[in-house]
């Protein structure tokens, strides 16, 4: 790959890339951070890279450095996270994005990786296996049980309203 | 009791019986309903007619139960009476299905005939489409141009390397080539002036044997030379230092008897101050030449040759004299030295003497100046400081040379 390709990676897959790792972490400055050394790790490679495979590439590495942010995070937390009912009562919902955004954020990270690899980017069930390294059924399956979780959150807000 | 016999016999077969004022009730509902037979109802309109306050009431109820419209009511939900055929529950994959596009063109034409057949199947259908997610394009990735690289070559390490080298290796023999050709023009220019100098020499000497008549007039020009020449120094900015024997008018003219140069006469001049610089040739001296100083001037071959080569022609002594250039020791040696002492001024920061005595010289050897510029462009693109160390004996001689790296 050369660098006027690896420039426009840069042009066309980096906001898509954030958009991915910061629904999943929901932290504006390590979603940065990520996309940096995604991005950092594709130059390191960028001889061995072709551009034809660089987006796979690209999630492939986001996802896999934003899990080693999670697992490395894990026995960190914020105080707003963790008391966050405690702090604010807020039992209604604006509009349905608001539901739909809460009912998504109930998924385990990777049950919100495969939907939103699904839903955004549109990758195949094959395509979504190789860059989160799960089988196809295994992305089939996380894909139906998470909008089988999110259908009865939605639609359980909806019987109360 | 007639009558209760008479009530039970009509639940059962039909009995001709006598129609009274106490049973006609029972004959006249049933006409209204239509199930009076003929003789029955005979009866029934023999009796009434017996009976006119009877038959008016029999009349009056027999014409209001026509009068009631009837009214068509109608019960619309009776489907959700009805017991559904499917399970909602079941549904669950083939929606999701559905949404992923992973069904058959058949199977999705029968789930969407079913969606649109049972209700809460559509219900369904539309709670899994809300679950498709759509990507939120106000988030973005700021500042994208800190992510961007600037197109470079990367050059390999050896080629920098080969590069330097040859550049290197250039630059040695450039130095060298003007080295050389230093050293041969300075050869050539010491040729040129030892020539001249011989001729010189060689007309100074041959002076004795010019005839009188010669003599007379070369002192004449002599004079008029020494005149004009007097004018170009003063050009110069100094004034001609001339013995006060030979008074210069402004016609420029001089008595001959008190010509210096009349040898016959033997006439001896005081001489005039002793110029600084002086030609060491003999014969210039004993002859008592008025001695002209010129300004000492760095004397350029291309110069000397022309005005020797012009006057010789003339073969005038005086001229000869009087243009020969005062070449003093210091010029003598500039030429040949020139290049000399540029290049030991190069190559002296890079030398370490070690016990070098005082009498020890100075001179350095051509190999030894291109290695000195070679040392110092080294130090140059090395930044480093590398100087050689030269030992002397006792007797001035270098008896020991080594590389030494200072300042690490």
């Amino acid at each position: 790959m050369t660098v006027t390709e690896y420039n426009t990676c840069v042009k066309n897959y980096a906001d898509a890339v954030y958009r991915f790792i910061y629904k999943n972490i929901k932290d504006e400055d390590k979603a940065k951070d990520i996309v940096q050394d995604t991005f950092v790790k594709m130059w390191v490679k960028v001889d061995d890279i072709i551009a034809e495979k660089a987006k796979s590439y690209l999630f492939t590495a986001a996802y896999n450095t934003m899990i080693d942010s999670i697992r490395k995070d894990k026995y960190k937390a914020n105080y707003e996270d963790h008391y966050d009912d405690y702090l604010t009562t807020n039992n209604t919902f604006n509009d349905l994005k608001e539901v739909i955004n809460l009912a998504f954020s109930k998924l385990n990270e990777t049950q919100r990786s495969v939907v939103m690899l699904r839903d955004y980017e549109g990758y195949s069930y094959d395509e979504i296996g190789k860059i989160t390294g799960l089988n196809e059924s295994q992305v089939k399956v996380y894909i139906y049980r998470a909008r089988l979780s999110m259908k009865k959150f939605i639609g359980s807000y909806e019987n109360v309203v | 009791m007639q009558l209760l016999i008479k009530i039970k016999c009509q639940k059962g077969k039909k009995m001709e019986m006598e129609i009274n004022i106490n049973n006609y009730e029972v004959f006249v509902i049933d006409f209204i309903d239509g199930k009076l037979n003929e003789i029955d109802t005979a009866n029934l309109f023999a009796f009434l007619n017996q009976n006119p306050t009877l038959k008016a009431e029999f009349d009056l109820l027999n014409n209001e139960s026509n009068s009631i419209p009837l009214e068509t009511i109608s019960f619309d939900s009776s489907s959700l009476l009805k017991p559904t055929n499917i399970d909602v529950s079941q549904y669950a994959e083939k929606l999701i299905g559905l949404i992923e596009n992973d069904l058959s063109n058949t199977e999705k034409d029968v789930l969407l005939s079913e969606i649109n057949k049972y209700p809460e199947l559509k219900n369904e259908h539309q709670l899994f489409l809300k679950t498709k997610l759509v990507a939120d394009t106000n988030i973005v990735y700021k500042n994208k141009e800190s992510l961007t690289q600037k197109p470079f070559r990367i050059i390999p390490l050896f080629t920098r390397i080969s590069a330097i080298a040859a550049l290197f290796i250039a630059v040695i023999i450039i130095i060298y080539f003007i080295n050389n050709n230093s050293n041969n023009q300075v050869a050539n220019n010491e040729a040129i002036v030892k020539a001249k100098q011989d001729s010189i020499s060689n007309i100074i000497k041959s002076k004795n044997n010019i005839p009188k008549q010669l003599q007379l007039e070369n002192e004449k020009q002599m004079l008029a030379f020494g005149g004009v020449n007097a004018a170009l120094v003063k050009k110069n900015g100094k004034k001609p230092m001339v013995s006060p024997a030979i008074p210069l008018n402004k016609n420029n003219k001089n008595p001959v008897k008190e010509n210096p140069l009349n040898n016959n006469n033997n006439q001896s001049i005081s001489p005039a101050p002793a110029p600084k610089k002086v030609l060491t040739d003999v014969g210039l001296q004993n002859n008592n030449i008025a001695q002209v100083d010129i300004t000492k001037t760095e004397v350029k071959p291309a110069i000397i040759e022309n005005i020797l080569a012009s006057k010789i022609q003339n073969n005038s002594v005086a001229a000869i004299q009087n243009t020969a250039p005062n070449i003093t020791e210091d010029t003598e040696k500039s030429l040949s030295t020139y290049v000399k002492q540029q290049l030991q001024i190069t190559g002296q920061s890079e030398v370490i003497a070690v016990n070098k005595p005082n009498n020890a010289s100075e001179n350095i050897t051509l190999a030894e100046s291109i290695g000195l510029n070679v040392l110092s462009i080294y130090n140059m693109v090395s930044k480093r400081d590398v100087k050689v160390k030269k030992t002397y004996n006792n007797d001035g001689e270098v008896e020991k040379v080594r590389l030494v790296a200072t300042g690490w």
